[in-house]
């Protein structure tokens, strides 16, 4: 009887403290995601109750959405979705290829070509803002939905490349030399054998590049014109007004960051490669 | 002997690799029809060889030459080579059907041929009943089967398998070993099987090429690899470490003779006679289990006798594997039954003078 | 000694050089990259005029020694640094708590983890726009609470010195930057901590040792790494910080939380002083070479191993 009251002790003191561990926890992602919650309250709350309180929702009302559509929500939405897709397009069809070749071929001066596109990732932005603004200004396409998916084709393509790479890495060799013994050419490999094997991958590394292109802001604030502005630069243009509506900002951003909480969501499997360029797996 | 005769040769094909010599100057020729069995340990050069000869790896230096053609510039799908890889390769995202269709989609055949050979080739290999499921949803033996059928399906001049039946549980393994005599008589292919283990090479090959770290220390058909193994170890490793063996001393003048297993031994008078000839002062005796002799007494015996301990058995499907002990030796015999013995008892083992290999104690080559 | 897929192996038709599915994205990044780069180091040795029309002069290395002799320009790289040492300690502190709390495994961890990482994936002008809401002088909900029990709020975006040490307005740059980013740090930790073996775990739990010997043998030898690698992708993304500061404070007030990003803006966009921004923008790129060269051989040797 009495070792059992030894050994139970312990025991029931590891349950109480992983309990207490666990409601800590809560406790802080409560805590953590008050600005999340807010921000959909918010939007939903009446004019006149905005600043009543962050938890108080008496009636819930359409109307900062109303408001949001009639200030331009919706055409920085559509500019926001057609310059992501554009640029993720884009980097995503260049990306297979490349990533594919670093793979599998030994191409002279691969390591320094790989180094160089890792390091793009670290450059301040704007170290190349500067140039491209006026690269862009002289050629016109400042402005244009063209000049900024360009643009972030290329921000775009570094993180695809290394990611992508990183999981076609994950594909043993065996299965490209079979297929080049059946006597495929590199294409059909590429585009019949590799890529669906990858497909989640891939479409994981779009993700990740939509979500950078999708939040950008520096490059949009600099390279967008009045009507193709996306929604980011809508939010900051909002700054700096008056005496602003912010239910009407809440409505815009509830709008902005929905696809991304939903895509977080599918991604979670894939959050490790996607926050270090594919450089640590699992 | 002209060269055309040949459907293959391999010409002083060397490969390092960071440094490492992973082959180093391997020669070999082959008739059509004939089945090359490479035999190494894991880590011996074997699939870089086959990969050599495949065109999926280019050699340092050597030659490959097929039909009579040097192809060392030539890509694999212009060698007539088909390849069933250690690691099988199948196309997972693909059905089985698909992939066996592969080899024939890239040579860009009619439809109807290509139903026609995939029917064929898997009635072959009974997986016609799989050919719709996905690939990455198969057995190890179906996916084993599935790439054979997939390297079959091409039409070559040579097939090239390596490992084909490692990896396998022993039911399987000894089914598909069947199956490639009989594929291999049915279709009267040329073949190079890569393998680890001894048995399946000196089953399947009639010619065996021993790969050790890189380099060709034995060839010949199988009969001559198993009855004379160039040195002790390669007898070590034909038989997975468990060969019967003793040393024996003979002093310069040929007059005493001593053995590590004790004073109670005898040996008989012709035998010694042989062994006086040999001239060297220290000779291992070794056998295989299939040639020695464990019973509770051995009325005559023309070679070696020793007395020994009976320490246990296997079962071996029809056979024992009787164990039997003296002193640091084990000596191991198959038998169709059991010793009329229990364990511990004195037994006797024999080692007749007909299945018995002489090695220099020494250097470990073979003297007889 | 030739490769197994060199040319002669290419140039048989069905096989593809290499080099021409690398191509295209090759172009794209000399194009928008590679020749900005190029072209930019050239505009740092040029003075341009305010009038952008006008051609610039070329002043050799006029702009670099302007850069580092001016005292704006170390008052900002010294703010920076401040900042950094703030923004970079508390996400690592309770970057380092979280993934402790979640170190043991239960049942729905994955979405808490999930949960966390919200903040992170975020558009940065979506969430500190929202902070301006939250941290609203006189009727945010922040200081509604703060007032309701201390009777007090501060004025988040002023230069006024806050208790610790760092004005209010760079304190709450380093606050939200902290809400964004802390869930980084605890998830890379998290990782690290996933992969200490399980028996480890097993073996000091039934040893009951003290917290601390547990921290310092089981669980820092297997984070380290990520440890190392969070801090270098956190400090160079720390010195690009320039969303949340653009909403919060625009750099102000005067230049309380002009960090040297938003600094470089500034001097290239508000005072069309190209040369200069160039100039300093180069600097803080070679700090970036240098350090991305570090996690570059950081990466290699971790994959040797």
């Amino acid at each position: 009887m009495r070792k059992r009251n030894q050994y139970t002790t312990p025991l029931v003191l590891y349950r109480v403290r992983k309990s207490l561990k666990f409601a800590l926890l809560i406790a802080l992602l409560a805590i953590y995601l008050i600005p999340i919650y807010g921000m959909f309250s918010l939007a939903f709350k009446p004019r006149a109750e905005i600043y009543s309180g962050l938890f108080e929702l008496t009636r819930v009302t359409l109307e900062n959405f109303e408001e949001a559509y009639r200030y331009g929500a919706y055409s920085a939405i559509t500019n926001s979705i057609i310059v992501t897709v554009g640029g993720v397009a884009i980097a995503l069809v260049l990306a297979v290829l490349a990533s594919y070749a670093f793979s599998r071929f030994a191409v002279k001066g691969k390591n320094i070509l790989m180094f160089y596109i890792l390091s793009t990732r670290m450059m301040p932005p704007i170290t190349l803002i500067i140039p491209i603004f006026i690269m862009f200004f002289n050629v016109g396409l400042k402005g244009t939905y063209l000049g900024l998916i360009l643009v972030y084709a290329m921000m775009s393509l570094p993180l695809s490349i290394w990611m992508i790479k990183s999981f076609i890495d994950d594909i043993p060799k065996d299965i490209d030399q079979a297929a080049l013994v059946d006597g495929h050419s590199t294409m059909f490999i590429l585009f019949k054998i590799i890529i669906p094997m990858v497909i989640p991958g891939i479409a994981a590394s779009a993700a990740f590049a939509a979500i950078m292109l999708w939040n950008e802001f520096l490059f949009a604030l600099l390279l967008s014109g009045v009507d193709t502005k996306p929604t980011s630069v809508l939010l900051s243009s909002i700054r700096g007004e008056r005496g602003f509506n912010w239910g009407r900002v809440a409505a815009i951003e509830v709008v902005y960051i929905l696809p991304i909480i939903i895509l977080v969501f599918w991604l979670q499997k894939y959050m490790l490669r996607g926050l270090t360029f594919g450089t640590v797996r699992r | 002997m002209g060269k055309d005769e040949y459907i293959i040769q391999v010409e002083k094909i060397a490969k390092t690799y960071n440094g490492r010599r992973v082959l180093n100057d391997i020669s070999f020729a082959l008739r059509r029809g004939e089945l090359l069995a490479i035999l190494g340990p894991p880590g011996s050069g074997k699939t870089t060889l086959l990969k050599i000869i495949a065109g999926l790896i280019k050699q340092d230096a050597g030659d490959v030459i097929i039909n009579g053609r040097i192809v060392n510039d030539l890509p694999p799908y212009e060698r007539g080579v088909s390849l069933v890889f250690e690691t099988l390769a199948l196309y997972p995202n693909m059905s089985v059907y698909e992939n066996i269709a592969s080899p024939l989609i890239a040579e860009k055949k009619d439809k109807e041929y290509i139903d026609r050979r995939v029917g064929e080739i898997s009635r072959l290999l009974k997986i016609e009943h799989i050919l719709g499921r996905k690939a990455d949803k198969l057995s190890g033996g179906e996916r084993q089967r599935v790439a054979i059928a997939r390297a079959l399906a091409k039409e070559a001049e040579i097939y090239l398998l390596d490992e084909p039946l490692s990896n396998l549980d022993a039911k399987i393994r000894y089914a598909l070993r069947t199956e490639f005599k009989k594929l291999k008589s049915l279709l009267g292919k040329t073949i190079i099987l890569a393998t680890s283990d001894p048995s399946d090479a000196l089953a399947l090959g009639d010619k065996v090429m021993l790969l050790f770290n890189g380099a060709v220390i034995q060839e010949g058909p199988p009969i001559d690899i198993y009855y004379a193994p160039r040195n002790i170890s390669i007898a070590r490793y034909l038989t997975g470490n468990i060969l019967n063996e003793v040393s024996i001393s003979i002093d310069s003048y040929g007059k005493s003779v001593s053995m590590d297993v004790g004073q109670e031994f005898s040996i008989d008078p012709y035998f010694l006679k042989v062994l006086r000839e040999v001239g060297e002062t220290s000779i291992t005796l070794a056998s295989y289990a299939d040639g020695c002799i464990v019973d509770k007494s051995v009325e005559s015996c023309s070679g070696i006798k020793v007395a020994g301990e009976f320490i246990g058995y296997e079962y071996r499907g029809s056979e024992y594997l009787v164990y039997a002990r003296k002193g640091e030796r084990v000596f191991r015999s198959l038998r169709a039954s059991l010793p009329n013995v229990t364990f511990g008892e004195r037994v006797e083992v024999c080692i007749p003078h007909t299945n018995a290999l002489l090695f220099s104690g020494k250097t470990g080559s073979l003297i007889r | 000694m030739r490769k197994p897929f060199s040319k002669e192996f290419f140039n048989k038709g069905r096989m593809l050089n290499p080099w021409l599915m690398i191509l295209p994205a090759f172009l794209i990044l000399l194009v928008f990259n590679i020749f900005p780069l190029l072209w930019s180091l050239g505009i740092s040795f040029y003075r341009f005029s305010v009038i952008i029309r006008e051609a610039p002069r070329y002043v050799g290395g006029l702009n670099y020694i302007n850069v580092i002799t001016s005292a704006e320009a170390w008052d900002r790289i010294i703010r920076t640094g401040i900042y950094l040492a703030y923004a970079l300690s508390l996400q690592f502190g309770l970057g380092l708590l979280l993934s402790l709390l979640l170190f043991e495994d239960f049942k729905g961890k994955r979405m808490l983890i999930t949960l966390f990482t919200i903040p992170l994936m975020i558009a940065p002008v979506a969430s500190s726009l929202f902070f301006r809401y939250l941290f609203d002088e006189n009727l945010g909900p922040v200081n509604n609470f703060l007032k309701s029990i201390a009777g007090y709020g501060p004025l988040w975006f002023s230069s006024n010195m806050s208790p610790l040490g760092i004005p209010y307005a760079l304190l709450t740059v380093v606050l939200v930057e902290t809400w964004i980013w802390t869930p980084f740090v605890m998830f890379l930790l998290t990782a690290g901590m996933s992969s200490i073996p399980q028996d480890l775990i097993e073996q000091s739990r039934v040893d009951s040792i003290k917290f601390r010997h547990k921290f310092r043998y089981v669980i820092l030898p297997y984070i380290k790494p990520m440890i190392a690698l969070a801090l270098i992708f956190r400090f160079m993304d720390s010195l690009k910080t320039f969303d949340s500061i653009y909403i919060l404070t625009a750099g102000g007030p005067g230049a309380t939380t002009e960090l040297i990003s938003v600094y470089i803006y500034r001097v290239a966009f508000e005072r069309w002083d190209f040369g200069s921004a160039t100039a300093l923008s180069y600097l803080i790129l070679v700090i970036v070479i240098f350090m991305t060269n570090v996690f570059m051989r950081y990466i290699l040797g971790g994959e040797r191993s």
